[in-house]
């Protein structure tokens, strides 16, 4: 019996700095990658080529954006053809980092500061970010942090408008939805919609 | 995704209300009427496209932003007996003192409203309606509306509309000539109009080019409003409605597929 109690109190100890550690390492993972992204769009002896292709390099290690670019169309995921589905990987891809990139933008050069994180299970955490704005208005980011094979990445991000947590990733997700059940999950409607705001995007980045 | 759009559109305030149990993150908008509601969306913008939005433009050009700055003030002002009442009414007594504070010195010293000098002077700003005020009542905020020229709205907000007007005593004000009460209310009516439309040029352009600005738009209120009615503070388990990831971890399963044998 003792022996039973001696082990589930060293298991107990066991798990709860497991926990604590958890979080400490998601915390980090987020703040040496959101600082790296953003560093990367200020370095002035790059080229605009070379910055967005030094920024896309960071945000495909920062995000999972496949996970992502299936997790905005929810079951249609499994409705479109494979051929269906690359294209429109590929066009979220183009249009998810010319939209991190154009607006990361504004924050660049500027430090992510950790604030705290929550986990919601050993292996999802949400992570507190502060950054400085160049206008003195400081903007709360929070990183919903997947862990997976030993892994991290970021799979949504909200931004704190006034209390009102948005979470872009979920409301994109409501807006593709709707677009493809009025459009009796046409695949091509979508992806012309996203080429044309990448386009939109581009043309106005400069 | 987009974050501008996302946190422009969330700064949509046209007009007012959401829920007080419905979550943001997870929320599916209860929208019976959606049909309905769709048709006065198509008929607001292209009212707006044909009429109110060059009016808000023209506006732009032909005043000064100082201009449109006491403008604002001043119609934010004409607000604040509505907001006092619904700060009573929530039993808010700091907001209601400071609501009252705003009002006698923006009156007064701010030149009846032009200039802002409570903000300056520190003292807070505080915007609720009659809407808010249900929710913080408990009231649901019921199906959502989309209400002809107005905007976005739901059964709670559009019954706390008609509420503020009658806490309004600019409403009842009585000048010397009959012609003048009329005249007064429709011109506070179109100038706010045309300033609220002026000052969410850059947010509609931002909403029409959404995949589905009618969806948009919904959720953004609706989350909005929820926001509005804790007074700005974050929901005290903000992650609870979150969906589950097995979708993802689905997809990442997927996603290695083109590796595995095929069958």
């Amino acid at each position: 019996m003792k022996m039973r109690t001696l082990l589930i109190s060293a298991l107990a100890a066991a798990v709860v700095p497991a926990s604590a550690y958890a979080d400490e390492r998601t915390e980090s993972f987020v703040k040496q990658n959101a600082n790296e992204v953003l560093n990367s769009l200020n370095n002035p002896d790059l080229s605009s080529a070379e910055r967005t292709s030094l920024f896309s390099g960071y945000m495909e290690q920062f995000a999972n954006i496949n996970a992502v670019s299936k997790f905005v169309i929810g079951k249609y995921a499994n409705r479109f053809s494979p051929e269906e589905l690359k294209r429109y990987q590929d066009a979220f891809r183009t249009y998810a980092l010319a939209v991190y990139q154009s607006e990361l933008d504004a924050y660049r050069g500027n430090e992510v500061v950790v604030e705290g994180s929550t986990d919601r299970s050993p292996s999802d955490s949400i992570v507190d970010t502060k950054i400085a704005r160049t206008d003195g208005r400081d903007m709360n980011v929070r990183w919903r942090v997947l862990h997976r094979n030993g892994e991290y990445q970021v799979v949504d991000v909200a931004l704190d408008i006034e209390g009102n947590l948005i979470w872009l990733a979920i409301e994109q997700r409501a807006q593709f939805l709707a677009l493809l059940d009025r459009t009796n999950g046409s695949a091509d409607a979508l992806i012309d919609k996203i080429n044309s705001m990448t386009r939109k995007l581009k043309s106005e980045r400069r | 995704m987009k974050f501008a759009a996302s946190a422009a559109l969330a700064a949509i305030s046209l007009t007012a209300c959401a829920t007080t149990e419905q979550s943001a993150a997870s929320t599916e908008v209860y929208d019976p009427f959606e049909g309905w509601n769709r048709g006065v969306y198509q008929f607001n913008e292209v009212v707006d496209k044909a009429a109110i939005e060059p009016a808000a433009r023209a506006y732009r050009v032909a005043t000064p932003g100082l201009f449109r700055e006491g403008v604002r003030n001043v119609l934010t002002n004409l607000r604040q007996p509505v907001v006092f009442a619904n700060t009573i009414l929530q039993g808010n007594p700091d907001a209601s003192g400071e609501t009252f504070g705003r009002f006698l010195i923006n009156t007064t010293v701010g030149v009846v409203g032009i200039f802002d000098v409570a903000s300056t002077l520190g003292v807070s700003k505080h915007d609720e309606d009659f809407g808010q005020t249900l929710g913080v009542w408990g009231v649901d905020e019921g199906p959502f509306l989309m209400l002809p020229l107005m905007g976005p709205s739901n059964l709670r907000d559009a019954f706390g509309r008609g509420v503020d007007n009658a806490f309004d005593p600019l409403n009842y004000a009585e000048f010397d000539e009959p012609i003048t009460d009329d005249e007064f209310r429709v011109t506070r009516a179109v100038v706010g109009a045309i300033s609220t439309r002026e000052r969410l040029i850059e947010t509609i352009e931002t909403l029409r080019d959404q995949p589905e600005p009618y969806i948009a738009l919904r959720r953004t209120y609706t989350s909005q409003r929820e926001a509005a009615i804790r007074n700005g503070e974050i929901e005290d388990d903000p992650y609870k409605d979150l969906p589950d990831f097995d979708d993802f971890d689905a997809f990442e399963e997927e996603e290695s597929g083109p590796d595995q044998p095929q069958e």
